[in-house]
């Protein structure tokens, strides 16, 4: 009986290593098409609203995290307004091959991830996630994640938090939702098999300025 | 003559027998289940639906990701980018506890198609970086 289950179950992984090698085969066959491996670009429809999922900074805005954030209409078309500022913003923050000299004066207050982690121009940092979204009619606050590979070769996971704030038709950083970054991350597997990341340090309950008020 | 069984299966991949049987591009109804865009991950917008984030039960995305943003950093060689994405994948899948033949598989498959397949991602990407 045990025998029986047994040859079940691997008649099963059979199957599924089968498929897996179709798969991949149709992939490889499907390689003709370069669209199919060539990111230009998309629009995002997330509660009704519209996000431009292109050029520039297309990384930075695939990393938005709106899904799941219990966001209201009226929200996320605050946030997809403010995509392309916030996606720069980010972009500048990783600093991957930019110089902090071409950063806006006023981004000058910004907390630098590099300089607080020690990590040199030659350490790719990258973005994992923007997400823990708090909208109120003039502010945006939200955290983000980023990651890079450590000295023993790991992926080291790190967690700051912004808020900006609307100025004319534009939206910029105005200052940090708390007086420290959350800082670096434990992200273990969970049942699933996907990574869930929490903060290494407990985070302060009253701390710099949070938008207290209510999301819209 | 060695039988197989899920023992040694599990001996073989280091995880538990159905760990090594989960195989998910982590989407779902055409969105991606931890709430990011559509190629935030392994794949592009039109492909992450069939390229697969999860391989033998180990989490790639990250290394994906990385490999994405690296592409798409004006002047980062390519070169530099597909290498930093074999040795993520073979970290990042040692400290999922893969063992050594399932993580250089892992790694080897994305590690092949990415050469087979980058050259006009990366030619796209940097075009849109550098400007």
């Amino acid at each position: 009986m045990q025998e029986e289950q047994q040859v079940s179950r691997l008649h099963k992984f059979r199957r599924l290593f089968e498929s897996l090698f179709c798969g991949v085969g149709l992939l490889f066959f499907s390689g003709c098409c370069t669209e199919y491996f060539v990111d230009k670009g998309h629009v995002d429809w997330v509660g009704g609203i519209s996000f431009e999922i292109k050029p520039p900074y297309l990384n930075e805005k695939k990393a938005f995290n709106l899904r799941g954030q219990n966001l209201s209409p009226e929200a996320l078309q605050q946030i997809s307004e403010a995509m392309p500022f916030i996606a720069a913003f980010t972009n500048a923050q990783l600093g991957n091959g930019i110089s902090y000299a071409f950063l806006p004066a006023s981004d000058f207050k910004v907390r630098s991830i590099r300089n607080i982690q020690n990590l040199n121009t030659d350490i790719f940092l990258a973005v994992k996630s923007i997400q823990n979204w708090q909208i109120t009619a003039q502010h945006i606050q939200f955290n983000t994640d980023y990651f890079y590979t450590g000295p023993d070769g790991h992926f080291v996971y790190y967690r700051d938090n912004y808020i900006f704030s609307r100025s004319d038709r534009k939206w910029v950083f105005e200052k940090h939702a708390k007086s420290e970054p959350e800082g670096l991350l434990a992200c273990e597997k969970g049942t699933s098999g996907w990574r869930v990341c929490m903060p290494l340090k407990p985070t302060k309950e009253f701390d710099s300025h949070p938008l207290s008020v209510l999301p819209l | 003559m060695q039988e197989c069984n899920i023992e040694l299966t599990r001996q073989v991949q280091g995880g538990g027998f159905w760990d090594f049987l989960k195989f998910d591009s982590g989407t779902s109804h055409g969105e991606r289940e931890d709430g990011n865009a559509l190629g935030a991950g392994c794949g592009t917008v039109k492909s992450d639906a069939y390229v697969p984030d999860m391989l033998f039960g180990i989490d790639v995305s990250q290394a994906c990701f990385q490999h994405d943003q690296s592409y798409s950093t004006c002047g980062f060689s390519r070169a530099t980018a597909d290498t930093n994405l074999s040795n993520n994948i073979l970290k990042d899948c040692d400290s999922q506890g893969g063992n050594f033949l399932t993580c250089n598989v892992i790694a080897g498959v994305y590690s092949v198609s990415v050469s087979l397949f980058g050259a006009s991602a990366f030619k796209q990407a940097q075009a849109q970086s550098c400007y």
